[in-house]
C-alpha cells in the first residue's frame, strides 16, 4: 500500500516547518505572541525554558482553617502526598496536583500584587481565587472536629527546605467564606 | 528497516513507556478529577466541546485507551499497520487527556506529544523514506531547540550563573532533594560548578549534530545521565522517557548533517 507521497510530503513539510517556526517565539514572553498562542488549546506549542530564567525556589502550600462562633481553629495543610524520595525517579503521581497548585497559587499571588488589586475585595472574583476556594471548601473538616465550622479561610505560604524550623512566608491571606 | 524508521520506532516505544506510567499515575490520583479535586474542571469553566465529551467515565476511557495502545506499540513497534493504528489511538487519547485535565502538564508531555503526533503524521507503517526523514528531522530539531533554549535561558539568569538558583531549586520538596539543596547552599562553589555544568551541557547540545560519532554518542550518554539525575533528585520521572526518546532521531539527523557536510 503506497500513500501519494508527493502531495503528502509537501503538506507535511509545510506543517512541520510552521510548527517549528511557531515554537521559536513561544520561548519568549512576548505579549503579542502570547495572545496568539492562547488559541493553542491542545498545547502543541512547547515552552522549553525549564526552571529559567527565574527558577521557583520555594514550595507553595495551601493552609486552611475553620471559624466557629467567631473563633478561628488551627491552620492545617491541604492534603499533599509526595511519594517516597527513592520512588520518585519512576513514580510521581503527585506531580500533576503539585504543578496545578503551584501554578494556580502563583497566579493568585501575582494578581494580588498588581497595583490595581489594592485592598479591593475584587480579588475574590479572580479565576485563581475561585479555583483554590473550590478546593478549600471541598476539603473535609479535621478528624478531631465534630463541627465543620461556620466559615473557612485559606492562606498561601511559601517555604524553602523541609527543615522543621524553616521560615514560613505568608504570600496571600483569603477572606473568610461562610460554609453553606 | 531504514535508519529513520528505526529512530521513530525506538522513539515511540520509549514515549509509550512514559505515557503508560503517566496514565497509571493519573488513575492513582483519580479522586483529584472529581468535584472539589485539584484536577477537576467545573462545568462553567469548560468550553462547549469539552462539556460535551466530559463525563463520569472520561478519565477511565482515556487511561484505558492509553494503557492498551501503549502496550501494543511497545510490543509491535510503529512500522506495522497494527502498531501505527495503535499509535494513532494512543496519540488521540494522550492529547485528549491533557486537554481534559487542563492543568498540571509539563515539558515532558509536550515532547511526548511532539514525538507521537509527528510519527502519526509520517506514518512509518507505509513506504516513504523521505517522509520518515522529515519526521526524524522535526523531532531532532525540537530536541535541539529544547536544550538550547533551556541552556540560554539559564545562561542569562544571574541566579543560575552564581549557583544560588540550583541550590534553591534542590532545596524545595516539590522539585528537589532538600538535604542536597542545603548542602549545596553550604558549598556555593560546588553549586556554581554544577550550575555551569548544566548550562554548558544544554548550550552545547546542538553540537551533537556535527561532532564525530564517538563524541556525539558521549554527548547523548551525558544527556541520559542528566535526565536520570533529574528524575532521582528532582522527581522529573516523565522527562526520563520523553527526552531520551528523541535521541535516536537526533542520532540519525546527525548522520544526515555529517553526510551533507562531507558531500
Amino acid at each position: 500500500m503506497t500513500l501519494p507521497d508527493g502531495a503528502l510530503l509537501g503538506a507535511l513539510t509545510i506543517v512541520f516547518t510552521l510548527w517549528l517556526l511557531a515554537s521559536i517565539p513561544n520561548q519568549f514572553r512576548w505579549e503579542w505572541w502570547d495572545n496568539t498562542a492562547r488559541r493553542d488549546v491542545l498545547a502543541l506549542l512547547p515552552r522549553w525554558t525549564f526552571f529559567a530564567p527565574r527558577p521557583g525556589r520555594h514550595d507553595l502550600h495551601i493552609l486552611i482553617r475553620d471559624w466557629s462562633a467567631g473563633s478561628p481553629g488551627q491552620w492545617r495543610e491541604l492534603e499533599r502526598r509526595p511519594p517516597a524520595p527513592w520512588l520518585r525517579a519512576f513514580w510521581n503521581p503527585d506531580r500533576f496536583v503539585r504543578k496545578t497548585v503551584t501554578d494556580t497559587g502563583n497566579a493568585l499571588i501575582r494578581a494580588a500584587a498588581r497595583p490595581e488589586a489594592g485592598s479591593s475585595t475584587s480579588i475574590q472574583l479572580h479565576a485563581a481565587y475561585l479555583e483554590i476556594l473550590g478546593w478549600v471548601v471541598a476539603a473535609p473538616p479535621p478528624v478531631q472536629d465534630t463541627s465543620p465550622g461556620d466559615a473557612r479561610q485559606f492562606v498561601l505560604v511559601r517555604t524553602q527546605t523541609a527543615r522543621p524550623g524553616r521560615r514560613l512566608d505568608v504570600a496571600f491571606i483569603s477572606f473568610e467564606h461562610p460554609r453553606l | 528497516m531504514s535508519a529513520a524508521g528505526w529512530a521513530l520506532d525506538v522513539a515511540c516505544r520509549l514515549v509509550a513507556i512514559g505515557v503508560f506510567v503517566g496514565a497509571v499515575e493519573q488513575w492513582s490520583v483519580r479522586e483529584q478529577f472529581q468535584p472539589g479535586g485539584v484536577l477537576f474542571t467545573p462545568a462553567h469553566r469548560m468550553s462547549r466541546v469539552r462539556a460535551l465529551v466530559s463525563g463520569r467515565h472520561t478519565l477511565a476511557v482515556l487511561v484505558l485507551a492509553q494503557l492498551t495502545t501503549a502496550l501494543v506499540v511497545l510490543a509491535s513497534g510503529v512500522e506495522t499497520v497494527l502498531g501505527w493504528a495503535a499509535l494513532c489511538v494512543l496519540t488521540i487519547a494522550f492529547v485528549a487527556l491533557r486537554w481534559f485535565r487542563r492543568s498540571g502538564g509539563d515539558g515532558a508531555e509536550q515532547m511526548a506529544s511532539i514525538v507521537l503526533i509527528s510519527t502519526v503524521l509520517v506514518a512509518p507503517a507505509f513506504p516513504g523514506d523521505a517522509r520518515l526523514a522529515l519526521g526524524v528531522g522535526f523531532i531532532a530539531a525540537q530536541s535541539v531547540l529544547a536544550y538550547s533554549t533551556s541552556g540560554i535561558a539559564k545562561l542569562v539568569s544571574p541566579v543560575w550563573r552564581d549557583g544560588t538558583g540550583l541550590a534553591g531549586i534542590l532545596s524545595t520538596i516539590d522539585h528537589g532533594t532538600p538535604a542536597l539543596g542545603q548542602w549545596l547552599v553550604r558549598h556555593p562553589t560546588l553549586s556554581k560548578l554544577a550550575s555551569w555544568g548544566t548550562i554548558a551541557f544544554e548550550c552545547a547540545f546542538v553540537l551533537v549534530l556535527v561532532l564525530p560519532p564517538p563524541l556525539a554518542a558521549g554527548m547523548l550518554l551525558a544527556g541520559l545521565a542528566f535526565h536520570a539525575a533529574c528524575a532521582a533528585l528532582m522527581g522529573l520521572n516523565s522527562f526520563l522517557w520523553a527526552f531520551p526518546a528523541t535521541y535516536p532521531c537526533v542520532w540519525v539527523a546527525a548522520g544526515f548533517v555529517r553526510g551533507l557536510a562531507s558531500g
